[in-house]
This record gives structure tokens, C-alpha cells and sequence, in this order.
């Protein structure tokens, strides 16, 4: 469990280490948020939020929420800076140049784990932005709805009700999921009428 | 036929609909939606830690860039003792060295330091600097600064010592003082991170009280006021009223006491390193408070002026020292 107070005074201080744990601890919802928000370039964005706060972390001062209330501040800046000037650009991909990598570890844990996080992401993505916004700050990432309801400069209530709303409509996509449409028969096997939960193309 | 899972206790989110009315959530402690939540809130993939060693090498980067006080300030209490005591027993030279203390006081601290080699002499009753005073060796029997071609008065941050200038607004709040270097006093060699040193006033002056600046001239009066402000103070201790000595905010009066001085016409203008500057600043805010009355009929003649070190870093700090019972 992080030590946050003392961690943070250590990577005051110059501690790498002390750094590194902040990093680690706080680098993967950060990452989850941005891909709801900028998924084809949620790790650029994410490493350029990183380089905003360390700038700014001699002069940090506050407890843990504080410190994540900041750090999506800032990532929600960098987000409207990068909506405005025009850097979202659409990432055309060819097929050919997916790469399948040999896995380093347990193939079958490793993909079980991955797919269930980045399945989560993306049901949670697949909702309107402010529902999606609003879940994943207050759900995944833990922020009290105060803070959050500062960061997406709306009101409380409002937060509470992008919340519901959100959730359930991820609870109406799981039975979805589960219960796929069937398939009315003889029609031809297509792929984009399979309203089943893809993993990947 | 998922009723089951909107039945149930209400977990963190408020259940009210569209409409406003109120509603029953899902159950979040267990099924499908929980699930799914707590693999969204899961721990970290080994893919969403690949950029570990560039963080790293950013942090490094970054620290290079942070303000020096910052990156190198240890917040260790051992650190913390070091330099204020490094800084009270400076604080202290200047004092007893200026006389500013109570006798009792000043014999004990006289005995301290005489103890580890600080001389600090009796009071020096060297004339006023003129503008034609030059560099003069300076005496070893005392610490007493002397003129070195400075003629303005008490204490002023930045000013050039230079003969025929009067003293001038100082730019900032704390006192720099000049020590000879081949005077006994002590000196400190800079670093970059001082400590602020803020002495709140009291109603005694104890022989640990830091010690200022080499000025003999006792202050005019007592210093009142709060907290040291950045007000600046143009004179050295016993600053009086004259040149505007509030140290520290405070004000020192020079006529109730010693109404000939307390003139604060001290004329010790000693530069020193920044740990001695902190010190001397908050001497002088001591010698204004406490002593007004002994050395008021000085005069503030004081002119004790000592050339000295290296380092030209100056110190802000503010000071307000005890007043008198």
C-alpha cells in the first residue's frame, strides 16, 4: 500500500524511486481515462500529463485525492489543448501492419487479464462522453464527487445522475452481451451485426 | 428476468431517474456490472507499465530543473538542528559582539564562544565613518568591524560600500553584514538553502538570543509590532527611528530611551555569507528591541564596518524580537 504522504515528500526531495511508485500507482487509471477520452493517443497524452506534474510537483501540497484531483485536472487540460489545436488527427491503420507479438508471459492469464480490463474500458467507453467521463472518475478512479464535479465543471447532482445513468446503461449492454440478438435465419454471417463484446479485430 | 440485479442497497451513486424520482440500483457488491467495474478499477497491466524507464529519465530531468532549495533540501530533523544552531551561534557572535546583551547575559555568551575561539571583545568606541575612511587592518582583539570606505549608515541590503554614499532604501528586508575575514568572527560559508528565521518577540532576551551584526550602537528603543514584515530596514540594530529601522516591522523607537541615538548610526556594514546575513538580521532586530535604553546616549557611533567574504547571496528573513519586560 502506498505511503502517500512520505512518497510524495520523497519524490520532492529528487527520490526516483519515490517517483516511480507514484508512476506505477497512478500511470494505469490515468491511462484508462484517456483511452475513453483519446484512445489512439492516450500514452502520448499520458506521458505529457506526467511531464505537466513534474513540473509543478516541488510545489504539490495535499493529501491523495488532492494529488489525483490534480493529476485529471491536468490531464483534462492537456485533453482540451489537444481537442483545440487540432492534434487529433484519425490514425488510419492497415491491416497488415498489425503485429501479433510473441507473449513473455502466461499467454492464457495474460489475455484472460486483458480482456477483462480493456472489456470494462471499452463498455465504460461506449457510453455518451459524460457518462463515460463521469463513471470512470468517480468509479474506477475513485474520486469523491466534489472533485469531480470541479474537474467536469457541473454540479454535484448532476454528477450523481451522469453516474446512474451511466451504470445503467452498462448493466443494459452486459445483458446484451450476454444474451446476444440471435441471428434471424439465413442471413449471412456478418461480422458487424454480431452484437457480441469483440475483443479485437 | 435481471430484476434480481437492480434489487438491493444502493452503493455510492444516487438511484433517481430522469424524472427525479427515486429509484432502486443495481447491486454493485456482486454480478455482471460489479464485475465489469472492478476489472475497470483493476490493477496495473504489465502494457500499461511499459513507460516506467521514460518516466524515470523524465523525473531525473525534471529535478534538474526544480528550484535548487527545493531539490536539495533534506527535511531531516538532524539537518534542521544543524542550522539553527549553526545560525543561533552566529546570531550569537554578533550579539555579544555588539554588546546588545544583558551583562550577564553577554558574560555568559562571551564565555561560550570565547570557549571555541570567538573573541568578541569589548565594545568598540571607533569614530564615525567618514566619507574619507578608508580600508583599516582590522583589530584582533575584537570583532568590531571597522570602516572599510563605508560611510551610510546601519544596514542596507545591496548597498555598495562605497565612500561618500549615504545610506540608501535597501532593497530588501534583511541586514547584510561585512566581516573582515581576518577577524575572529566566524564565518560561515553560503548555502543555498537558509532557513528563514523568524524570532518572535519576547519579553527577555536570553544569552542564547541570536546576535547580530557587529554594530556596538545600542538601539534607540524597543521593538514593538508583530511579525517581521519586509519592511526594510535600513539600519542596523538599535535602528531607532532613524532611517526608518522598523525591523522586522516593528518600531523601533529611539527616543524614549536613548534619546541621543539609538540613532542606529551604527555605521556596520558588514557582508557576509548568507547563513551570517540570516543571523545578523535577526540580531538586529534583538538589539533594537532589547537595548534601546543602554546604549541610547551612544549615539549609534559606532562605525564598525568589516570587510569581508565571498559570498554576495543575500537572505530575506524576518524577524521580530521580544520586547522588553
Amino acid at each position: 500500500m502506498l505511503d502517500f504522504r512520505d512518497t510524495v515528500q520523497s519524490a520532492q526531495d529528487g527520490n526516483e524511486e519515490a517517483f516511480a511508485r507514484l508512476w506505477r500507482e497512478y500511470q494505469p487509471g490515468l491511462l484508462r481515462y484517456l483511452r475513453i477520452k483519446a484512445s489512439p493517443v492516450a500514452e502520448d497524452l499520458a506521458a505529457d500529463i506526467w511531464l505537466r506534474v513534474l513540473k509543478a510537483l516541488p510545489s504539490f501540497e495535499g493529501d491523495e485525492q488532492g494529488f489525483r484531483g490534480w493529476l485529471y485536472t491536468t490531464a483534462r487540460n492537456r485533453l482540451t489543448d489537444w481537442y483545440r489545436t487540432g492534434e487529433r488527427r484519425p490514425d488510419l491503420i492497415e491491416y497488415s501492419s498489425l503485429v501479433i507479438l510473441p507473449a513473455v508471459n502466461n499467454v492464457e492469464d495474460e489475455v484472460a487479464e486483458r480482456s477483462a480490463t480493456e472489456r470494462a474500458v471499452a463498455l465504460i467507453a461506449e457510453l455518451p462522453p459524460d457518462q463515460a467521463e463521469a463513471v470512470m472518475l468517480r468509479i474506477v478512479v475513485g474520486l469523491d464527487v466534489a472533485r469531480v464535479a470541479d474537474l467536469m465543471e457541473r454540479s454535484p447532482g448532476s454528477i450523481r445522475v451522469l453516474c446512474h445513468r451511466g451504470l445503467r446503461r452498462l448493466e443494459q449492454r452486459l445483458v446484451e452481451i450476454e444474451q446476444p440478438t440471435p441471428v434471424p435465419a439465413g442471413a449471412g454471417v456478418d461480422e458487424g451485426s454480431t452484437k457480441g463484446f469483440r475483443l479485437h479485430a | 428476468m435481471h430484476e434480481d440485479r437492480l434489487a438491493g442497497t444502493q452503493s455510492g451513486t444516487d438511484g433517481v431517474d430522469e424524472f427525479g424520482n427515486v429509484v432502486a440500483l443495481a447491486n454493485l457488491t456482486s454480478g455482471g456490472l460489479a464485475d465489469l467495474l472492478a476489472a475497470a478499477a483493476g490493477p496495473a497491466l504489465p502494457h500499461e507499465l511499459r513507460g516506467e524507464f521514460a518516466a524515470r529519465t523524465a523525473f531525473q530531468a525534471a529535478v534538474d530543473s526544480w528550484p535548487a532549495p527545493r531539490r536539495h533540501l533534506v527535511r531531516t530533523p538532524a539537518v534542521v538542528a544543524v542550522g539553527t544552531v549553526a545560525t543561533m551561534l552566529l546570531a550569537t557572535t554578533g550579539l555579544a559582539a555588539a554588546s546588545v546583551l544583558p551583562g550577564s547575559a553577554g558574560r555568559a555568551v562571551d564565555g561560550i564562544l570565547g570557549s571555541v575561539g570567538v573573541d568578541v571583545g569589548p565594545p568598540a568606541s571607533t569614530p564615525v565613518a567618514t566619507p574619507s575612511d578608508g580600508p583599516s587592518a582590522p583589530s584582533a582583539s575584537h570583532t568590531a568591524v571597522e570602516a572599510v570606505g563605508v560611510r551610510h549608515v546601519g544596514c542596507s541590503i545591496g548597498d555598495t560600500a562605497v565612500a561618500g554614499n549615504t545610506a540608501t532604501q535597501p532593497r530588501t528586508a534583511s541586514c547584510v553584514i561585512r566581516v573582515p575575514r581576518t577577524t575572529s568572527a566566524r564565518s560561515v560559508p553560503a548555502t543555498k538553502s537558509t532557513p528563514a528565521v523568524t524570532v518572535r518577540a519576547a519579553t527577555a532576551a536570553p544569552a542564547s538570543r541570536p546576535v547580530g551584526p557587529t554594530s556596538r550602537r545600542g538601539a534607540g528603543g524597543r521593538a514593538s509590532g508583530g511579525r517581521g514584515t519586509t519592511t526594510p530596514p535600513t539600519t542596523l540594530p538599535g535602528g531607532g527611528t532613524t532611517r526608518g529601522g522598523n525591523l522586522g516591522g516593528g518600531t523601533c523607537k529611539g527616543g524614549a530611551d536613548g534619546t541621543t541615538s539609538g540613532a542606529g548610526s551604527g555605521d556596520t556594514t558588514t557582508t557576509t555569507t548568507t547563513t551570517i546575513t540570516t543571523a545578523a538580521t535577526t540580531v538586529a532586530a534583538a538589539g533594537c528591541g532589547h537595548h534601546g535604553g543602554h546604549h541610547g546616549a551612544g549615539g549609534g557611533t559606532a562605525p564598525t564596518t568589516t570587510t569581508t567574504t565571498t559570498t554576495t547571496t543575500t537572505t530575506t528573513t524576518t524577524t521580530t524580537l521580544p520586547t522588553e519586560p
